[in-house]
């Protein structure tokens, strides 16, 4: 965010304060900031985080020629937000242990009883809840359920804190397999060399390639509009999205026609599912079944 | 002339002059900076309100509450009474080094509370990467926190009078009844320094967060993280609260002020030879345990950590930043601590005690949900005055950090007396010069350790920094947390280090004093 916030400022000339905090923080912060919010513009790395203030009237509609420059799943479900990146949910192995044959097709196949004690989760990452939501809104609240139960029956002993644990758990031998969104891994790889540590996608369209966006939005009262909007514009046009390609984060821009990261399989490659981020609410549900299930 | 002579106990004049001194100023004083500690309380229990019962019921009511409610309260028990033996042991084997030893050492055993906790925690993980669960945030807890124990005993041991161990010595005591009788001196601030060990486990949630050890307060950061739900988390943390009341309650008939002897420094010669080894061992390790580790991890992550992935940024000005608002509330804490403090003297009932304790409630909520209370009022009632400055933050930490202050200062008010007081008053000086000249002395070195306490604790303060801070700026432990979050640790290692040197110098300043101190104290007048 720094360099786009920088290249902003030097094409613009418009001066840009910028706040920085984890996204639970400034989203809590901006609803007890209310009507009253000095914000004019949030940014969060996950689209519930931006359906919770939406859901509480904090964000401003925003134009469709703005929404229209990006993939159709990086709209917020009522214009509230547009995505600025975009990765994919996959899946990470032990290659010692796995072969390429005995990895899951999909998702679903989490819940098989053979990866019992092979499976790891990070119930309380922020991007395990976009792949319970999708679940729910494939399958339903009861099998989602079921889902759940199985799943943390073979990962028991293997709850972990974040995506951060459950690779270098995998990495130690300490554990199987996991789902997490891609970049992940190529920041763990691009840290240190681990060669039994690989990365498989589920197949095609499946209901757990799901996308996840860092979105962006404008608060109902900004109180520098004007400015606000050309911000957005800017994080849509071709020359912020390729800031985004080229920013090392391993993350996909969201404009259909901004260049492919180097060194990134474009994302058509991993099959993404067909789930939009716009039914994922505000991530409610998900903790809701998720406690419900005792994983969090 | 002999002050013991002059003790009487109970003398009725010194009563009446006691009660019309407090009826005028003291009280209302304590009364008002606690209800202004406690404001927090009440953001927490107006968005409780408004969160639907049966969300909070399905919360509740589940087996994994009981789990966690049982994880919290063995952790709490555990961790606070391990820190009391430890930091009492610290504070016993420092006062056995000679002046000079403990003016080098004290810094080192005191600088831990000024390592963040994901510190302390990453330099252990990496030693042993297998360590997690209780024994783990067990033994991070007790690490980081023991000092809240040691610093106020220590304190308190350089303000005892060694006169009556003299006497007791001479009269035959036996070992065993000498230790008793130091216990007794540091009692006070023994179990105040753990309650707030206490209090800051039940708070505690990124630590516990690295090493995968649910408690219900992870449980509640769950509710802002996963759900965005910020009612739902506050009603969660009233059940905190009520644990924190119940560890206050457990805490007040333990602490009642009973014997306390005055200054004459410390140890003599003879004393301390014998038992300078078995210190410096004690000393050595815990030194090694506290503060080597998480140095270890610093210095292992500026040379080997890995490539940098974020523009470099100068660590002078969040240096200045964290140091003049730490600075800042470490004088505001200090200065609201001493009126409570005061009332909490012997002979005030337990009016003081009271007021005192209930402010001890605010260290169990999470600085989050602190900082969200300012935002929350100054938007709705002040629309929006000072938002966001420097002077909110400083006034935010010194909510959060108050109790820090307060039990050090409170430590050597119990070893303090009115009718040191009186006795000057009887001797022809006013009361301000009484207290001024007679009681302040006294008091020097809680307010010391208080000042310390507080700037150690608000330079790693986090979660509260990030909301309230002025925009464009930036502190050590919010720099930290940029490079930190996005796996830049080679790059966060340089603010991890300025948060203990920054912290050094409080804690050098503080050893220096107690190393002077002796030539300027008596027994006599």
């Amino acid at each position: 965010m720094a360099k786009l916030v920088a290249a902003f400022e030097a094409k613009t000339a418009i001066p840009v304060a910028l706040r920085s905090a984890s996204e639970q923080v400034l989203v809590s912060q901006v609803l007890a900031e209310a009507d009253h919010s000095p914000a004019d513009v949030v940014v969060t790395e996950n689209a519930p985080a931006m359906n919770a203030l939406a859901e509480h009237h904090l964000l401003a509609p925003l134009p469709a020629e703005q929404l229209a420059r990006v993939v159709k799943e990086a709209r917020g479900p009522s214009r509230q937000w547009l995505g600025v990146s975009r990765r994919v949910n996959v899946l990470v192995y032990d290659a010692r242990r796995l072969q390429p044959s005995q990895l899951p097709s999909s998702i679903e196949d989490l819940a098989e009883p053979r990866f019992k004690g092979l499976l790891g989760l990070a119930p309380g990452e922020s991007d395990f809840s976009p792949v319970v939501a999708a679940y729910e809104h494939v399958h339903g609240q009861a099998a989602t359920l079921t889902w759940l139960t199985a799943m943390k029956a073979n990962a028991a002993g293997h709850l972990l804190p974040d995506n951060e644990a459950l690779l270098s758990q995998i990495a130690l031998g300490q554990l199987g397999l996991a789902t997490m969104d891609q970049y992940y891994w190529y920041r763990f790889h691009h840290d240190t060399a681990h060669a039994r540590v690989k990365m498989a996608a589920f197949a095609p369209g499946g209901t757990g390639n799901v996308i996840g966006v860092s979105a962006a939005g404008i608060t109902r009262q900004a109180p520098h509009a004007k400015a606000a909007r050309a911000f957005l514009d800017f994080l849509s046009s071709a020359e912020g999205q390729r800031i985004v390609a080229n920013s090392g984060a391993f993350e996909y821009p969201t404009s259909p026609s901004a260049p492919t990261p180097k060194g990134l399989p474009p994302i058509s490659q991993y099959g993404p599912s067909s789930v939009s981020p716009a039914v994922m609410g505000s991530g409610r549900s998900a903790l809701n079944l998720l406690q419900a299930v005792q994983l969090l | 002339v002999s002050l013991v002579a002059l003790e009487r106990p109970g003398g009725k004049q010194g009563s009446s002059w006691r009660r019309s001194l407090k009826s005028r100023w003291l009280a209302p004083a304590a009364i008002a900076i606690a209800l202004g500690v406690l404001s927090p309380l009440l953001f927490l229990v107006l968005q409780a309100f408004s969160v639907g019962r049966s969300d909070l019921a399905a919360i509740l009511w589940r087996s994994l509450t009981a789990r966690l409610l049982i994880n919290t309260v063995g952790l709490v028990v555990a961790v606070s009474v391990s820190a009391a033996v430890l930091g009492s042991m610290v504070a016993i084997w420092l006062d056995r080094l000679s002046p000079r030893m403990a003016r080098f050492i004290l810094p080192l055993v005191v600088l831990p509370v000024a390592i963040p906790d994901f510190l302390v925690s990453y330099g252990w993980r990496t030693l042993f990467p297998a360590l997690h669960g209780f024994g783990a945030a067990c033994l991070v807890m007790v690490l980081a926190s023991f000092p809240l124990v040691g610093l106020p005993a220590f304190a308190a041991l350089r303000g005892m009078d060694r006169s009556a161990l003299e006497v007791a010595q001479s009269l035959g005591a036996s070992r065993w009844r000498r230790g008793v009788l130091i216990f007794a001196q540091i009692r006070s601030a023994v179990v105040g320094g753990s309650l707030l060990v206490a209090l800051v486990v039940l708070a505690e949630y990124g630590a516990f967060e690295i090493l995968g050890f649910q408690t219900f307060t992870t449980e509640i950061f769950t509710q802002f993280k996963v759900g965005f739900d910020a009612t739902g988390a506050c009603a969660l943390s009233l059940v905190v609260v009520l644990l924190s009341i119940l560890a206050v309650g457990i805490e007040l008939p333990l602490s009642g002020p009973r014997l306390h002897l005055r200054g004459s420094g410390p140890l003599k010669e003879g004393d301390r030879s014998r038992s300078q080894v078995g210190a410096f061992l004690g000393l050595g390790i815990t030194a090694a345990l506290g503060l080597g580790v998480p140095l270890g991890a610093i210095a292992y992550l500026m040379l080997a950590g890995p490539p940098a992935s974020l523009p470099s940024a100068s660590v002078f000005a969040p240096l200045w930043h964290s140091a003049s608002y730490a600075a800042g509330a470490a004088l505001i804490v200090t200065l609201a601590a001493l009126p409570v403090a005061l009332l909490t003297r012997r002979g005030s009932g337990r009016l003081g005690q009271i007021v005192e304790r209930f402010t001890f409630l605010v260290m169990a909520v999470p600085g989050l949900v602190v900082a969200l209370g300012f935002t929350w009022a100054t938007q709705r009632f002040g629309r929006g005055f000072g938002y966001q400055s420097a002077w909110l933050l400083i006034a935010a930490y010194s909510v959060i950090f108050f109790p820090l202050g307060l039990v050090s200062v409170r430590a050597s008010v119990a070893q303090s007396s009115y009718r040191f007081e009186e006795l000057a008053r009887s001797l022809g000086a006013s009361p301000s010069a009484a207290f001024r000249r007679v009681t302040l002395p006294m008091l020097v070195p809680g307010i010391l350790s208080a000042l310390s306490l507080v700037f150690l604790a608000a330079l790693t303060e986090l979660t509260a920094t990030l909301v309230l801070i002025p925009t464009g700026s930036s502190t050590l432990s919010s720099e930290f947390w940029t490079f930190e979050t996005n796996a830049s640790y080679g790059q966060a290692a340089p603010f991890a280090l300025a948060m203990v040197l920054l912290g050094a110098v409080p804690t050098v300043a503080l050893s220096r004093y107690f190393d002077r101190r002796p030539s300027r104290q008596g027994a006599d007048i």
